[in-house]
């Protein structure tokens, strides 16, 4: 691997917030904002960000239009969300979090995939319990920290 | 006297639910206009018929009448409210939630005015013993009750939930772009009765204050509600049958995490945890 591709743990990580109304990514509970973990949800059960030093800092490039924010979140931070759990019939099988880079070509080369290593198995309803936590994690911390970039609404 | 208008106007079709708690029970004045209208005054679950007493106001004495059933109560209220122009109702429906229904040829007139005199009765202020005031298929109406916190910040709270379920139900398959399921409508109904009837009446019956939950739906189109104070967060996540909860108190989804199967007995213990840790 080269030393570009490992995402270290002190990196900044920029993740769009899209937009209140629609999506309801984010809503604001007596007068403070909360990143709804829905901002996290992905299909593949692998929630993109993008490396903050390859978008230069600017996390305004890391947004497809205005009425999107962006939350940081620091590569630590997520590591430290622990492992993830998956209890099979014989055994409890252990996911680590992390952070890969994971570079789209011509597109957006920051691009990176919060992930769970070995990947998530077993029944659907499992899998899903596990992502939902992942989720609730990931979006209590960029609650805590706040926009980066608020949306121009 | 000061009053709180509760509506100015309703969409036709659509349910209006005024639940008005007992002993602030006060509704001055009513006026609905419109000719295609039934008016519903419902007795949310049973009287006790052993020891409800209707006790009303205006007499020397207290008038105690031993009812012994809602209907006795509501027709009741029907006399006192000086309904008297309305017909005494030759039809009672009496469906789940035990509903008077007054159909619209019952009526002498399209303009009606009700005026009920100050706190008309009186008994003990129980969730279980609210009425509740339907207006269906109303074109406009106008409500006035007195202006009770306690009363009206109830109403306000039950009507923002189903506001908020009322859009969760325009929802259609892949609304967030993520391939996530609309919520279906017996989830709806589900979620609806228990944020509803079952907590949100069970907290206000043991005196806690409530605050609004955030909800919303998932990708596989169950309804989720979320609380945050301060670092504690709950979340609960309603499907068609069953419901869960996630009590979440910091990151570490191994140490700082609780899941499990909502029963009614987690209700207050968990609405506890949340306010206070």
């Amino acid at each position: 691997m080269d030393n570009n591709d490992f995402v270290k743990d002190d990196e900044e990580l920029y993740r769009r917030v899209r937009s209140e109304s629609k999506f309801e990514e984010y809503f604001i509970d007596r007068g403070k904002l909360i990143i709804n973990p829905a901002a996290f949800n992905d299909p593949h059960k692998k929630p993109s960000v993008d490396r903050a030093e390859l978008k230069q800092f600017k996390p305004s490039l890391s947004r497809l239009d205005e009425t999107e924010g962006i939350v940081s979140l620091i590569t630590r931070d997520v590591r430290a969300i622990k492992d993830v759990e998956t209890n099979t019939e014989n055994k409890t099988v252990i996911h680590v979090v992390d952070v890969i880079h994971d570079p789209i070509p011509e597109e957006n080369l920051a691009h990176s995939q919060i992930i769970v290593n070995p990947d998530y198995f077993g029944t659907d309803n499992k899998q899903k319990k596990i992502f939902r936590k992942l989720r609730v994690a990931l979006a209590k911390l960029a609650t805590q920290n706040g926009w980066t970039l608020e949306p121009n609404v | 006297m000061s009053y709180a208008k509760l509506w100015q106007s309703l969409e036709h079709e659509d349910t209006n639910i005024l639940l008005v708690k007992p002993k602030s029970f006060e509704l001055a004045n009513t006026t609905i206009e419109s000719d295609e209208y039934h008016f519903l005054f419902s007795v949310m679950d049973s009287f006790n018929t052993d020891t409800t007493t209707l006790e009303q106001e205006g007499s020397t004495s207290a008038n105690i009448e031993q009812v012994d059933s809602y209907k006795t109560i509501t027709q009741s209220l029907l006399r006192y409210g000086e309904l008297e122009q309305f017909a005494v109702p030759v039809q009672w429906e009496e469906d789940w939630d035990r509903h008077l229904i007054i159909h619209q040829g019952e009526l002498a007139t399209a303009n009606v005015e009700v005026r009920q005199p100050d706190k008309f009765f009186d008994i003990t202020p129980r969730l279980d013993r609210s009425l509740i005031f339907q207006l269906r298929g109303c074109i406009t109406a106008n409500i006035e009750q007195e202006d009770s916190n306690e009363t009206s910040s109830y109403y306000l709270q039950r009507r923002e939930i189903l506001d908020r379920f009322n859009i969760l139900a325009q929802r259609e398959d892949n609304w967030d772009g993520y391939e996530s399921k609309k919520p279906s409508k017996s989830t709806l109904n589900h979620a609806k009765f228990l944020l509803i009837e079952e907590l949100l009446d069970t907290i206000i019956y043991a005196g806690h204050p409530w605050h609004s939950p955030f909800i919303s739906s998932d990708e596989d189109g169950f309804i989720t509600a979320a609380w945050y104070e301060e670092e504690r967060e709950l979340h609960i996540l309603i499907s068609k049958n069953e419901t869960e909860y996630l009590q979440v108190w910091g990151t570490n989804i191994d140490t700082e995490m609780h899941e499990d199967y909502l029963s009614r007995d987690d209700y207050l213990r968990l609405w506890k945890w949340l306010l206070y840790g």
